[in-house]
């Protein structure tokens, strides 16, 4: 068992820094994760209507003073 | 014209109060007129970390409330000429003083020292709004802890929205083997996800308690704490400064302690 557990067991950093990801965001914005998700699809749906968009190169980034919609469009 | 430089970290046992002493030492070690002020009234500590505990006669809410005049109420450091501290009220709360007086006061301090430092209280509240109104500058100290990081992103955020323009950023008590084993955040971690200027880093080093017990700045013994706070007080200074490799691999740093503690 002692084996099987050493090997399996994930970087607690990485917990923590999934975690603080949510955390901070939620506080930042002041808002519950849920309703950030829904915040970031409902942004998705109204671009959508109006410029191609894929789940793939939309993004919304949330800084301490900045919501940031982000396109990852083609580079010329 | 002197440098107003709140330090401040939300969460409380950080190390504002130890980095407030040590980089008042460092400061003054390197010729700077330096006032450090504790502005948590009514739990008064940084006289005790710096070792004039006994020499306390008056204290801030004095100098506010016009009691004494402000010379009588700074103390000389034992060991730094051009140190001086201004100590907290042990039995006043936070409603004693208000944002438009410690303005003031940083102000008046401002035009003898080259730095004033605020040693700023745990919290949000009261408080921690008298430490910042004076300040020009900002000096965020954080554990490499999640309930830390999550603490200083929200003062971050309330320094900015009070025009606090320059941040800076103390990462404190690394574990250089429990970050390589996965189970610490790296110094590149956490300033990646606080995204402020990086002035220093600080190892968790036993010397900082043995420092602490006597009432003498770290910066004295010769630790890598040490050493890496007289860093940060030369960045602060303007200084561009290396900084320190903190992997002792249990090797030198090691055997240097073990040499020290000898003396």
């Amino acid at each position: 068992m002692g084996v099987f557990e050493t090997k399996k067991k994930t970087s607690s950093v990485l917990v923590a820094k999934d975690r603080l990801k949510v955390l901070l965001v939620s506080d930042r914005v002041n808002c519950t994760p849920d309703a950030l998700e829904k915040i970031k699809l409902e942004l998705y749906k109204t671009i959508s209507k109006y410029i191609d968009v894929t789940p793939e190169n939309f993004d919304v980034q949330i800084s301490r003073t900045n919501i940031h919609i982000k396109i990852t469009g083609e580079e010329s | 014209m002197g440098e107003v430089i709140v330090i401040t970290s939300g969460k409380g046992g950080v190390g504002k109060t130890t980095t407030t002493a040590n980089i008042g030492a460092g400061l003054a070690r390197l010729n700077k007129k330096v006032v450090v002020i504790d502005t948590d009234l009514g739990l008064r500590n940084l006289d005790v970390v710096m070792g004039l505990e006994n020499r306390i006669v008056y204290n801030l809410v004095d100098v506010i409330e016009g009691n004494c005049r402000m010379k009588q109420a700074l103390i000389k450091d034992k060991r730094y000429e051009t140190l001086y501290l201004l100590p907290s009220a042990q039995t006043r709360d936070k409603t004693a003083i208000s944002p438009g007086q410690m303005k003031k006061l940083t102000e008046e301090l401002a035009e003898e020292y080259d730095y004033v430092l605020l040693d700023c209280p745990a919290g949000i509240e009261q408080g921690f709004q008298n430490a910042i109104a004076g300040a020009t500058r900002a000096i965020v100290v954080t554990t490499p802890e999640v309930s830390a990081i999550r603490d200083a992103d929200r003062i971050i955020g309330l320094l900015e929205k009070n025009q606090i323009k320059k941040l800076d950023l103390i990462i404190n008590r690394i574990r250089m083997d429990m970050v390589k084993r996965g189970d610490m955040m790296s110094v590149e971690d956490v300033s990646e996800i606080l995204a402020i200027n990086l002035l220093g880093v600080l190892p968790d080093d036993e010397q900082v308690v043995v420092g602490t017990n006597q009432g003498e700045p770290v910066i004295e013994l010769d630790s890598l704490a040490g050493k890496a706070y007289y860093n940060i007080c030369q960045r602060i200074e303007g200084n561009d400064v290396p900084f320190l490799n903190l992997d002792t691999n249990g090797g030198v740093f090691k055997k240097l302690t073990r040499i020290f503690k000898n003396h």
